[in-house]
């Protein structure tokens, strides 16, 4: 009886654990180490942009701070807090995390997060107008209005440019990153 | 060997790449840097710093007498030998520990805990089923990587950067019972035979080297260790000596989730010396010229890796199953049947 039992046991297991690879809910955090490269994208995105001249010089406001935000659930843990103190120009990064949009006006880079998903055209609705570049890494973002969405393939991470909401608000992307950017069509999932 | 890798903990196995490595780097750069997965090239070691704690349940079963590659009935079996076994069920809860004073060193102590069942029929007919549990042989292992490591970052720009080379190093102490006795239909508390006891009641030394190689969401693994017993135990034998080739591979379906399928093949010696508690004339299980063995196992498994709290502290939850393909055994012996693996670890 024990015998039985234990094979059942297997058998079951055998049959199950591929169904619940293939149905197992997505975990919004991901490897740590593709949370290092995109916090390093994110840095370099902040060289090549240029800032309306009224969000201050490469946009620090005017008060030597360099603020990049994360909007909903953070994926990254540290690996983005290492970013803080680096210079951007004569500014230095701040690293500053929020669940909503309010109190991102200060944000030169928002990453939207992957818990945003569902109200992305709510969100960039609200930042609009503050001269912000906009990240994301959720299908569906450029789409909804975000400029830069990242995107992996062949485990290399890319990143599709929305380039002409980013002139609309007020942001002036430099040729080298305009041409490092995977085209629209080839970017969507 | 402990002393040793210990010795060498502080020689870098090559140059670290820290995250903030990655800040340095172009636009171009960043661009053409691999993702690789700390779930898959950073499998068995951990980071300087890093502890883990591990559970798992294991649990194999055996079905049927082998002489050879080839089933015995019991009826033959009994007419050599007083009683012949039929099953065996076998329990181990492991708890695992580990710790890496460096990126290219990781220590670990395992302490087992066995739960073994076999069922037996006599010349009678009469069926009864002997058992035993305790603690293991505990065993304490170093993890040195040779060639390559994972970063911090877990990136690699290099091709090099996707295979690694561990050597394991280490010993299991005698902590097992080699005593182990249950109420039999040849008397009560009757000492049980070899495959019934939970330690070996031997030092033994614990070799072993690992190669790990990764591409795209692909990763392959051969591993090869050997047990090797010193000496005899208090009882006056030793267990055979063991070694064990893994070939593995593992598909990464998500960032969080691998499939992987694997091939074990296991060479066991016969013990050397004998229990005299032991009546080899009455069961198999007792004659210890009947032990030894080879046996190729495929395992299909599956893991799911989930990070929480950022850096370095993650979730693993693993299962495999499998069957032996392939077994010859110095007979009558008991095959392998089914078994069944669920762990749990908690890096932090």
């Amino acid at each position: 009886m024990g015998r039985v039992k234990s094979k059942a046991l297997v058998l079951s297991a055998l049959l199950v654990l591929p169904l619940q690879a293939a149905t197992a809910a997505p975990i919004e955090a991901q490897t740590h180490s593709e949370y290092d490269l995109k916090a390093a994208f994110l840095y370099n995105f902040a060289r090549f942009v240029t800032w309306p001249d009224h969000s201050g010089t490469n946009g620090n406001h005017g008060d030597g701070r360099f603020e990049i935000c994360v909007l909903g659930t953070d994926p990254f843990g540290p690996s983005l807090d290492i970013l803080a103190g680096k210079r951007v120009g004569t500014s230095t990064v701040v690293v500053h995390r929020s669940p909503d949009a309010q109190g991102l006006d200060s944000c030169r880079i928002v990453f939207v997060t992957r818990s945003e998903q569902g109200r992305f055209t709510e969100l960039l609705e609200q930042l609009k107008g503050n001269a912000v570049l906009t990240v994301s890494e959720a299908e569906g973002f450029i789409e909804s209005g975000g400029l830069i969405n990242f995107v992996i393939r062949n485990n290399k991470i890319r990143f599709t440019i929305n380039a002409e909401g980013a002139r609309n608000s007020g942001l002036r992307l430099s040729s080298r990153l305009l041409r490092l950017g995977v085209p629209l069509q080839d970017g969507s999932e | 060997m402990l002393l040793t890798a210990l010795v060498l903990a502080p020689l870098p196995a090559r140059a670290q790449e820290q995250p903030d490595d990655l800040f340095d780097l172009s636009l171009e750069d960043l661009l053409e840097i691999e993702i690789v997965s700390v779930g898959v090239l950073g499998s068995h070691t951990h980071l300087k710093g890093e502890w883990m704690v591990g559970f798992k349940f294991m649990l194999m079963s055996m079905d049927g007498n082998f002489t050879g590659s080839d089933r015995t009935t019991t009826e033959a079996v009994l007419g050599s030998y007083m009683v012949s076994p039929l099953a065996m069920t076998m329990q181990m809860q492991m708890v695992d520990v580990m710790f890496a004073p460096s990126d290219a060193l990781t220590l670990m102590v395992m302490i087992p805990y066995h739960r073994l069942s076999m069922d037996h029929r006599t010349r009678a007919s009469m069926e009864f089923t002997a058992e035993s549990s305790g603690v293991g042989d505990v065993g304490v292992q170093a993890l040195f990587s040779v060639f390559g490591n994972i970063s911090r970052s877990g990136f690699s720009s290099s091709p090099w950067g996707r295979h690694r080379i561990l050597l394991r190093g280490g010993f299991t102490l005698p902590t097992g019972s080699i005593n182990a006795r249950d109420d039999l239909p040849a008397g009560p508390d009757q000492k049980l035979p070899y495959p019934m006891q939970v330690g070996s009641g031997t030092l033994s030394l614990v070799p072993g080297i690992v190669y790990l190689g990764q591409s795209g969401r692909w990763a392959w693994e051969v591993e090869s260790s050997a047990s090797v017993h010193l000496g005899s135990n208090d009882s006056g034998y030793a267990l055979g000596d063991r070694l064990s080739t893994t070939l593995s591979g593992t598909r990464e379906i998500s960032n969080f989730a691998s499939v992987s399928a694997r091939g074990t093949m296991r060479n066991w010696r016969n013990i050397t010396g004998a229990d005299s508690d032991l009546n080899p004339m009455m069961v198999p299980t007792a004659d210890p010229a009947l032990r030894g063995g080879r046996r190729l196992d495929l395992g299909l498994g599956f893991s799911t890796y989930l990070p929480f709290g950022g850096l370095n502290k993650s979730l693993r939850v693993s299962f495999e199953a499998g069957l032996p393909i392939y077994q010859r055994l110095d007979g009558p012996q008991l095959g392998n049947d089914l078994h069944f693996m669920i762990g749990s670890s908690w890096t932090f």
